[in-house]
């Protein structure tokens, strides 16, 4: 073996001995820092949330920022950071807590961090400032959002300015928005569940600024908002001019605002009923949700029709919507019940059972109402005859009124086939494989 | 001969060196990428915004799947841990694999739940259903009955069942931290690209104390095993899986809890029943579809613990379970053996594909090998004693550094293991692992080598795994 060899593995052993000692030194050496630095943290934590705590109970907040000045990011100014953010969030002093932040001097701190070229550092500090919803710090912030290029810093900006939610940082983020979402530097899901941090006194500027855009993305986003405040008239009136858009997405979502309201609430709600048959399937399923919520009992003839449709969430929610819906639903689940349908009626049965509508058929077999129980007996019989029986057995074993067991008995006695005439396999499987799925 | 064999020792010799050079690059690479991107996460996530997400009506639904095979003793604890996640809406699927002991029985019975009827539409061809049970009162929790068929098919039956547009894979023998889901889901709602696939660190949970569903302390095990399985297991997710993700090349997110897109894994046919390691080979899928389509998108991995699962503490189950990852690893290699060194799938084929070739599939047999060619050219009087000490202090040294590595990123994520004794061992165990564990290791993923060529592709089932197992039959892995 030559010489050059051996100096050459001997150097690359000597580099990874060195290496080792390195990570061994870094390893203990942070455990023992951290170690310390938690144990004081601690301590201070403890001392200066008893001592806020009682100057906000007292009053004697003019003292308490004399007393609790400190030099930045030493470990007593993190302790109290961290324990005015505790006192924040409960929201008994917010006005006095964000007035001590800016008195001893967290804000200004991070404002002029918001200068660094760091990304980790900058996006921290916008973060911060959200948190203590520094109002006065909203142009700062707008500022960044005016000119920083960096995704992460921007997200975190955006999410800070939904923090202070002022009518500014409103502002700040719809004008920039467009550029955002058109140089993908923002998700349009974190701008979504960023902005409905903003409160019901936001609505007007929201529909004013969304009058005036055309993105469809935007658009969006703001109808995903406002469908998230309590609907007023100014937000209906919104949704209702999008309902037509050629855009899927702001009809889906326009929809959503109206499911926000009971249906006394909305003064046309007529105007649901042609996107139930709107071409494109998720418009259709949000308009059967709306129509759901809003427990609209003049939709189930249209509901009805969305049982037979090709997308199985269209008719899940329709299923779900019309059993939400009740007694009023009958005549339709029936119908659609009748039909040869097998796919339809099973989701149909399918929907009953996980909305534990049939509880509810159940009881209406003893109910006063003979057209009612008619309608509920004749809907039990063809779920009975479909093999979703299993919540019609359990009432046998563990129901208490003999009235309905006795109902019970007669129409599972009565076997039809799923198609509505006799069923030869379920008479033949009466005694046998009830209650197993049914694969399709 | 003689002549023939010496030319041979000594090419090998060359080709072992090399081929062991360029492994300690990579991993190198790897470890310092890992090193990077791990300090940046654990500022950045001061600022993540996970706890206001798990508070929003905007974050999506999720469906756990959890697959029980004969998990009677801790599926109780696991669906517990699973409904008690900080998460706004999921559902939690469970499903019984046709278990042999009482698991649908216990389930049933702590949960109170009822037999009720649901349409099953047969999407991904899975075995029949039996049937399904749930509760009024607990009206996110269905567990499905079924025949047995194995985890993936199960997985593919609680897919179809699902409800919600995302879906996590969780194993029965596995507690989850309160935040998992959320922190997973984190990435998918902050990225402008789609991603179809998300997963974190995975820990061990022998030895740590729960207080019901809670990791009330955590403690090393006894047992010398599962130690050297913790300093691995830290070494693996903490830089192998860290460095890969940042490069968008991650081959392997771990079965035990991952998070997907259920659109993405339901185009590309669900779950693939003939593979043993079925959490790796769906992601290889993923990648091969996307790549194929040509379409945006991306797998994850975050550096924070997520789950704690159990390993095995008995060298015949630790055996089995080994040799079952690597037939799984040849297995995906060979089932997807035309995105090898295919410029058709990008860094996929070109660079992760082959790495997992020749250096994941192949290494064990070449660091085996290696040995004894290294030996056999000593007494052959081709290699000096110099030479020979160095060369395997070199590898001692490397493995050690490896190591040791792993168990300082892991002081770098929270949880950690926090007496000064435990770190202690721990970087004990880091320096010991390289002086039989690892060629044991070696040794069983040589024997799956041989198993795959001589055609067998059967489940090697691991019975008494960890904590909590006595009696058991058998049970599904991470």
């Amino acid at each position: 073996m030559t010489s050059a060899y051996r100096e050459i593995l001997i150097i690359i052993i000597a580099a990874i001995i060195v290496l080792i000692i390195c990570f061994l030194i870094a390893t203990v050496a942070r455990r023992i820092l951290n170690a310390r630095k938690y144990i004081i943290l601690d301590e201070y934590r403890e001392f200066y949330r008893k001592k806020i705590s009682e100057a906000l109970q007292s009053g004697r907040t003019a003292e308490l920022a004399e007393d609790l000045r400190s030099r930045a990011q030493s470990l007593t100014w993190r302790a109290i950071e961290e324990v005015l953010f505790e006192q924040l969030a409960l929201a008994a002093h917010e006005t006095t807590i964000r007035r001590l932040f800016q008195q001893l001097g967290y804000r200004d701190h991070y404002e002029g961090k918001l200068k660094s070229k760091r990304t980790i550092v900058k996006a921290a500090a916008a973060d911060k400032l959200g948190k203590m919803r520094s109002e006065s710090s909203t142009a700062s912030l707008v500022k960044i959002l005016n000119t920083e290029k960096e995704p992460e810093i921007l997200t975190v900006t955006v999410r800070a300015l939904c923090r202070i939610g002022t009518p500014e940082a409103l502002q700040g983020i719809l004008a920039r928005l467009p550029e955002l979402y058109k140089k993908s530097l923002v998700s349009q899901k974190t701008v979504d569940a960023s902005l409905i941090n903003f409160q019901a006194d936001a609505i007007p500027l929201i529909t004013a600024y969304g009058e005036q855009i055309a993105d469809p993305r935007i658009k969006a986003s703001l109808l995903e908002v406002l469908s998230h405040l309590p609907a007023t008239a100014t937000s209906l009136t919104f949704a209702e001019s999008n309902l037509r858009s050629t855009d899927a997405e702001v009809r889906a979502r326009a929809i959503r605002v109206f499911g926000r309201r009971t249906v006394e609430g909305v003064s046309r709600p007529e105007l649901l009923l042609p996107l139930l048959q709107d071409p494109v399937w998720f418009v259709r399923l949000q308009a059967a949700r709306a129509i759901e919520s809003l427990k609209w009992e003049k939709a189930v003839d249209d509901l009805g029709s969305l049982l037979l449709d090709p997308n199985w969430q269209v008719r899940n929610a329709a299923a779900r919507a019309l059993a939400h819906i009740g007694n009023a639903s009958l005549d339709v689940f029936l119908n659609i019940l009748q039909d040869r349908d097998r796919y339809a009626k099973e989701s149909i049965c399918e929907e009953a059972e996980r909305t534990y509508f049939i509880q509810w058929l159940i009881a209406n077999l003893a109910s006063g109402d003979a057209g009612i129980r008619e309608k509920s007996r004749g809907i039990l019989k063809i779920m009975h005859a479909l093999d979703f029986s299993t919540p019609l057995r359990e009432y046998m074993k563990n129901g208490e009124k003999d009235e309905i067991k006795r109902e019970i008995t007669l129409l599972m006695a009565e076997n039809v086939s799923p198609a509505g005439g006799p069923d030869p396999r379920a008479i033949a499987d009466s005694s046998g494989t009830q209650g197993d799925a049914r694969t399709a | 001969m003689k002549a023939l064999l010496i030319s041979f020792a000594l090419g090998f010799n060359y080709f072992v060196g090399i081929y062991y050079g360029v492994v300690s690059v990579l991993y190198t690479v790897l470890l310092s990428i890992a090193l990077v991107v791990i300090l940046r996460h654990i500022h950045r996530v001061k600022y993540e915004p996970f706890r206001e997400y798990s508070a929003s009506p905007e974050t999506p639904s999720v469906s756990i799947l959890i697959p029980a095979y004969n998990e009677e003793k801790v599926v109780v604890r696991t669906i517990r841990s699973a409904l008690a996640v900080n998460y706004p809406l999921f559902e939690v699927i469970v499903i019984n694999d046709g278990s042999s002991d009482r698991t649908l029985e216990a389930v049933i019975s702590a949960f109170n739940l009822k037999k009720i009827d649901l349409v099953y539409r047969n999407i991904l061809r899975t075995i029949p259903v039996r049937g399904f049970y749930s509760n009024p009162e607990i009206a996110n929790l269905v567990v499905i009955d079924k025949e047995r068929s194995g985890k993936a098919d199960s997985l593919n039956c609680g897919l179809t069942v699902s409800r919600s547009p995302y879906f996590c894979s969780f194993d029965a023998d596995s507690i989850l931290e309160r935040d998992s889901l959320i922190k997973l889901m984190t990435p998918i709602m902050e990225s402008n690209i789609p991603v179809v696939a998300c997963g974190g660190v995975v820990k061990i949970l022998n030895g740590v104390t729960l207080n019901d569903i809670l990791i009330s302390e955590i403690k090393l095990p006894r047992r010398a095993l599962s130690l050297f399985q913790i300093v691995e297991y830290a070494r693996t997710f903490l830089f192998g899986r860290m460095g890969w993700n940042a490069l968008n090349s991650l081959l392997i997110l771990s079965g035990t809890f991952s998070l997907f897109n259920k659109t993405a894994v339901i185009s590309v046919g669900g779950y693939g029943k003939g593979n043993t390691t079925e959490d790796m080979e769906i992601i290889v899928r993923l990648h091969e579809h996307y790549l194929r389509k040509r379409k945006p998108y991306r797998i994850r991995f975050i550096s924070d613990p997520i789950c704690w699962t159990e390993v095995p503490e008995s060298m015949k189950m630790l055996g089995r379970q080994r040799r079952r990852w690597h037939l799984g690893l040849l297995q995906t290699m060979f089932q997807y053996r035309s995105m090898i060194f295919n410029p058709r799938y990008g860094r996929m084929g070109l660079l992760v594909m082959p790495y997992y070739l020749l250096f994941e599939t192949l290494g064990p047999l070449v660091e085996l090998v290696g040995y004894f060619a290294v030996v056999c050219s000593y007494l052959l009087g081709l290699l000096s004693t110099d030479f020979l000490l160095l060369f395997l202090t070199l590898a001692i040294f490397y493995g050690a550094f490896l190591s040791l590595s792993g168990v300082f990123l892991a002081e770098l994520t929270y949880r950690r293991y926090p007496k000064w004794s435990h770190l202690m061992k721990l970087l004990w165990y880091a320096v010991l692992e390289n002086f039989c564990y690892r060629q044991i290791n070696s040794f069983w993923r040589t024997q799956a080598i041989f198993q795959f060529l001589r055609g067998k592709s059967a489940w090697e089932h691991v019975a008494d795994k960890g904590v909590d197992m006595s009696g058991k039959v058998s049970h599904y892995e991470p």
